[in-house]
């Protein structure tokens, strides 16, 4: 026997942050009934199943419905998602009152079917996430350059959305019109945290079509704003805290390669002093992190942290052991480039390797040798 | 004193085997496993599943005997969108890691991550972008359920010198090594074979471990000529290996990236050796093998390999069996040695023998879904 179920309400009863980002909660069903459904084996199964489901909104219906548990707690039919609800993403949940009055033995017809669309919000509490820096940093930048890195402060999704990301003219407000390489997904680093922003090869490129038809994306002599604004998510579907402007001017384009023998190398004093290795120019802030490796005389790579500064013209090493006395070399791959694509053996505008070719580069390294000595 | 040290020390070691999850024993409860990143059944349908990130093999119980039935052409659509809605996610925030097909109930069993993390690259893999740490199984009717692994009889060994974590991919942007300590893994006379990276100075790896776990695990560093990169290499894991005995010896074949194919005697296998395979074939650059499977047609062992970037790939034992010599100098182009026929079948990202007449694959299709389809192996 089942009372009048008018009053029974379906709530999604939100708890950012928690491991199932809400519960969905029947409230005001009759408690005999309830009792019965509590002592039901498989409430937690295919009665549950039958009588409170959700599935994503986009989702049709054939899809499955989302993976959960089904139980009584109290007064109330609750089903908690196996996997946390998505911030910004839309479900449907639906009570079926005839599968409830039949499982209750309650008179067909006494409890009526409840749905609720719902979209659970955006975590609150945490701190939102902004653009850290962009890369290169000087404020003069040449017309060839190839590369921009956009760093924020958390991992972002991973979704390309041009609108978000915009060059402009500063000298006449104009947008330029497809400066970069549209990839889908974007090109991310796995962590999801920097974003490159490549500007179209083609265009750079001096002689070839795009740049003919629609000339290199900077020009000398003009200022540029790139505008990154908030329509950009995070990993959590958040739109960025704040929107983030890189202002610059063009100066010439840099066709020369950078020269390792030209760079400074002040080689530690003491145990603890980090390999300081200074460029005549700024390098490409991406590759810096990872093509330049420090090797003991034995040819092991040594372990430590990497900082750049000075608008990337200054390399340090902070080993993770401290150093010992010997001969040490630093080792510069050959794909180290400057901001305009040359590397020490190739100009960007020089033919380049073939793009079938899955091997990463094997050509000599250039190694600049050091000594760390006895105190 | 020096005396009771080693005493004390030798009591240790015999009691741990005992106690902790190393056991022999399997223990019900949490396993503490952090990323599924390869699946293998063991005839009697024991899971193995490697954690790259753990450095560990875990043995589950999975309990699954009842047979599924499957149609015999059968497509479940969009497999990627199912799991989302299962997930409660969208498709573009899942990534199915392995699969591999129970030997007895016949479900196919998914590692799967939820975290939104699409390639970015054709040279990514599922575990560079993420840890899978959800289990899932499909019936024959094409339903979706999670194995729960909150109250799951498992046991667990130890890799020892799993490759350090602090150590990057050369090439792939930011991608730690770690995520290949276990690239593969396959039972076999009582011994999962597993393939990976070690902290060794040469990387690749194959260790054996003992099942039921708790002997000790040997490992052994492995090196290979890729003729078509004209080096030796013992940095390239193993990605994908079955055991199979050619004229009467065990042995593993293997295949690699830009996919040289290579064989390896299993007795050669010893605890700390340095072994060289036998690279008898090239079968093209810049691809990923991705599941290597032993079938029967017409009576005769074939061999079927999924690829990333080339279709499937038919090798006959017979061929490896008389195969003279090995692969010892560079080609003029990427492909050399051992002949294999090309049959239709790209983008087969999974692959398993269901049971001894159908394959069952992931397919991901010109439109960008993925899907789950069966094929008899009279096809192959």
């Amino acid at each position: 026997m089942a009372g009048p179920a008018a009053g029974a309400d379906l709530r999604f009863e939100e708890e950012p942050g928690t491991s199932t980002w809400g519960t969905l909660g029947v409230h005001g069903l009759p408690a005999p009934a309830l009792a019965r459904l509590a002592a039901m084996d498989d409430l937690d199964g295919a009665a549950g199943r039958e009588l409170l489901s959700v599935h994503t909104a986009a989702a049709a219906a054939e899809l499955p419905a989302v993976l959960g548990r089904w139980r009584v707690a109290g007064t109330i039919l609750r089903f908690a998602p196996r996997f946390p609800f998505r911030s910004g993403l839309g479900y449907r949940a639906r009570f079926d009152g005839a599968a409830f009055d039949r499982l209750t033995g309650a008179a067909a017809g006494t409890t009526a079917d409840l749905e609720l669309y719902f979209e659970p919000a955006a975590e609150v509490s945490a701190v939102a996430t902004r653009v850290e820096a962009v890369y290169p940093s000087a404020d003069i930048l040449p017309e060839n350059l190839l590369r921009l890195y956009v760093w924020f402060s958390a991992p972002m999704r991973r979704r390309w959305i041009p609108d978000g990301i915009k060059l402009i003219d500063s000298s006449s407000g104009d947008v330029v019109e497809l400066p970069f390489v549209e990839v889908p997904d974007g090109l991310w680093d796995p962590l999801a945290r920097r974003l490159t922003l490549f500007f179209h090869p083609g265009r750079v490129k001096r002689g070839v079509g795009p740049r003919l038809a629609l000339g290199p994306p900077l020009r000398e002599g003009r200022r540029y704003r790139l505008e990154i604004d908030t329509t950009l998510r995070d990993a959590h579907g958040r739109a960025l805290a704040a929107g983030h402007v890189k202002s610059f001017a063009v100066g010439p384009p840099d066709r020369r390669s950078p020269r390792p023998a030209t760079w400074r190398l002040a080689v530690p004093k003491t145990q603890r002093d980090p390999l300081v290795v200074d460029f005549p120019e700024p390098l490409d802030h991406g590759l810096l992190l990872r093509l330049l490796e420090v090797e003991d005389a034995a040819g092991g790579r040594l372990a430590g942290e990497v900082v750049i500064s000075l608008g990337e013209t200054r390399w340090s090493f902070h080993p993770a052991a401290p150093w010992q006395p010997g001969s040490y070399r630093l080792r510069v791959a050959p794909t180290l480039e400057d901001p305009a694509g040359n590397t020490p053996e190739r100009l960007f505008e020089e033919a380049t390797r073939s793009d079938s070719d899955p091997r990463p580069p094997e050509r000599a390294r250039v190694d600049l040798p050091f000594e760390v000595v006895d105190q | 004193m020096k005396r009771l040290f080693t005493m004390v020390a030798l009591a240790l070691t015999l009691v741990l085997p005992a106690g902790g999850e190393t056991a022999a024993e399997m223990a019900v409860g949490k396993p503490a496993i952090r990323s599924m990143s390869a699946l293998a059944f063991g005839p009697d349908g024991t899971l193995f599943v490697g954690d790259s990130k753990s450095g560990a093999v875990f043995a589950f119980d999975v309990a699954d005997e009842a047979p599924t039935s499957w149609a015999e052409r059968f497509r479940l659509t969009d497999l990627e969108s199912k799991i989302a809605a299962a997930l409660g996610t969208t498709a573009d925030d899942v990534l199915i890691h392995d699969l591999a097909a129970h030997p007895v109930s016949r479900r196919v069993y998914l590692a799967v991550s939820r975290g939104g993390e699409p390639w970015a690259s054709s040279w990514n893999l599922p575990n560079d972008l993420a840890d899978a740490t959800i289990l899932l199984r499909i019936d024959g009717d094409g339903e979706i359920a999670e194995v729960a692994l909150s109250g799951i009889a498992h046991s667990r060994a130890e890799l020892p010198n799993p490759v350090d974590r602090s150590k990057t991919h050369r090439w792939k942007d930011g991608v730690p090594l770690r995520v290949d300590t276990i690239t593969d893994l396959a039972f076999a006379d009582g011994v999962v074979y597993v393939a990976g990276l070690s902290n060794e100075e040469f990387a690749s790896t194959m260790w054996k471990v003992p099942y039921p776990f708790g002997a000790g695990v040997s490992a052994t560093t492995l090196e290979i000529y890729h003729a078509a990169h004209g080096a030796f290499e013992t940095h390239a894991p193993i990605r994908t290996f079955v055991p199979y005995e050619l004229a009467g010896k065990a042995h593993l074949l293997a295949a690699y990236l830009c996919t040289p194919f290579v064989t390896f005697p299993t007795a050669d296998l010893a605890d700390g050796e340095h072994v060289k395979g036998r690279t008898l074939g090239e079968f093209g650059s810049g691809n990923y093998p991705l599941d290597m499977v032993v079938y029967k047609k017409d009576g005769k062992d074939r061999l079927l390999i999924a690829n990333s970037q080339l279709p499937l790939m038919i090798v006959k034992p017979e061929d490896i069996e008389s195969f003279e010599g090995e692969l010892l100098e560079e080609p003029s182009t990427y492909l050399a040695g051992l002949p294999y026929e090309y049959r239709s079948g790209a983008g087969v990202q999974q692959l398993d023998l269901l049971t001894d007449g159908f394959f069952v694959m992931l397919q991901r299709l010109p439109g960008g879904t993925l899907d789950l389809v069966t094929l008899p192996v009279q096809r192959f």
